[in-house]
């Protein structure tokens, strides 16, 4: 087949597909999603274990108070294990009636908090993290991984099932899909991972999982905020944008 | 984490999200519905958001602190979005927890706590105010923490500016730059 003729081939074959697929329609326009519910993870691996005699669990417990009576935390909520003598310890506590654990052991510190509902607890999450960093001393730091989750929903089941169907190949039995991509933001350097899917829990929803990781040092307030405003961002890449919700 | 909602009070501890996303045993046939929610839960059991929480323990923390000023912590709480009529924010329940915190700090320091004048800013943060004839102290909640301006009637009658910032949980600053407002420190403390 000559030059000219295949490029006609071509643009034929990918505006069939575009028909098949509906892809002018779907592809184009942005569908807006409201998040209802969502999760933060972080965890912070250490550059090297350390020895529970070098921990001082003490004043690590006494700065946890400190960072955290104004959120309700009791001295007595502080709980240090101490397995042995050597690695195998913690320093945990819990906020918000177990929906916030921090624990700090030999290796990692681990964050968790989850079912945040609306933007202002999203700023919570965020100053619980902050404040961690900010105010417990730890140790050198190799790196953190940060993962959210959230379950966001459309205005309808009809729009969310109009913007799964590209996932969807009703041919081969396939009624919904997902996706999970390896996305690049402008204000985050690494790789973020993130998986769209249908959600279990609201029939018009989708279940959002992104995860990267943040190789410097500490956990700052504007790390924070880049690492939120780049998920937003992520999602954009798959024609998502979200509703505030107050 | 898909099938892990609504589990105020009885989280599941995973260490990975996604770990627990994927263990979605139960479907959302099991679940309350999102429209269901209200259904659900009792209105008075339903339950309260974190921010709602925080903002329930400030309030609650405020109760060892002078009357007038738990009154004008209650009422910071509960401002609504545009209490200024020009798009002003809320007042952030966790800078108002932090207001609370370094209040109760300050006022446990000396046996004649001076009330301080509170007042929100536009932004959704909060400024604290102490006036005395030589000296002043501003003490404010901003995105990064805290910044603090001193302001000194020096002995050669000129007036006399500090500032300084410090982080959210750095209390202990700032109960140096309220001593300095009352006269225990004589020096600004800067560093």
């Amino acid at each position: 087949m000559s030059g000219p003729l295949f490029k006609q081939a071509v643009r034929f074959k990918i505006r069939q597909l575009h028909k098949e697929r509906n892809v002018g329609n779907v592809f184009t326009t942005m569908a807006e999603i409201t998040t209802r519910i969502c999760g933060v993870t972080i965890e912070t691996l250490f550059k090297k274990a350390v020895l529970f005699k070098d921990a001082h669990c003490d004043d690590c417990s006494q700065k946890c108070l400190e960072a955290f009576a104004s959120y309700g935390l009791r001295p007595t909520q502080i709980v240090v294990r101490s397995g042995d003598q050597t690695f195998n310890y913690d320093l945990s506590f819990s906020l918000f009636n177990g929906n916030g654990t921090f624990r700090i052991s030999a290796e990692k510190l681990d964050v968790s908090l989850q079912n945040a509902t609306t933007e202002k607890d999203v700023d919570i999450v965020q100053d619980c993290i902050a404040k961690v960093y900010e105010h417990v001393p730890l140790p050198e730091i190799n790196n953190t991984s940060i993962s959210a989750t959230a379950h966001a929903t459309f205005p309808s089941i009809q729009e969310m099932q109009q913007y799964l169907l590209r996932y969807a190949n009703p041919a081969k039995q396939i009624v919904a899909g997902g996706t999970i991509a390896y996305i690049l933001c402008q204000n985050w350097p690494e790789e973020i991972r993130l998986t769209v899917e249908k959600s279990l829990v609201y029939p018009e929803g989708l279940f959002l999982a992104w995860s990267t990781v943040h190789r410097e040092n500490k956990i700052s307030r504007d790390v924070l905020k880049n690492a939120k405003e780049a998920f937003e961002n992520s999602l954009t890449k798959l024609d998502l944008t979200v509703q505030k919700t107050n | 984490m898909n099938a892990a909602v609504f589990s105020f009070g009885c989280e599941d501890f995973t260490s990975s999200i996604a770990a627990s996303a994927r263990r979605s045993s139960g479907g959302a046939a099991e679940m309350p519905s999102l429209g269901a929610a209200s259904d659900f839960f009792p209105s008075p059991l339903a339950p309260a958001g974190i921010a709602d929480s925080v903002n329930q323990i400030a309030v609650g923390r405020s109760a060892t602190l002078p009357p007038a000023l738990r009154q004008r912590i209650t009422e910071l709480s509960s401002l609504k979005p545009n209490w200024d009529d020009e798009g002003a924010i809320a007042v952030k329940s966790f800078v108002l927890a932090d207001v609370v915190e370094a209040l109760k700090r300050f006022a446990q320091r000396t046996s004649d706590f001076r009330e301080p004048f509170l007042a929100p800013t536009f932004d959704g943060f909060v400024q604290m105010e102490w006036h005395d004839k030589k000296r002043c102290l501003e003490i404010e909640a901003v995105e990064q923490g805290w910044t603090a301006v001193g302001t000194m009637i020096g002995n050669d009658g000129k007036r006399h500016y500090f500032s300084i910032e410090c982080e959210r949980s750095n209390f202990e600053r700032l109960e140096k730059f309220y001593e300095w407002f009352v006269g225990i420190e004589l020096l600004w403390p800067s560093l």
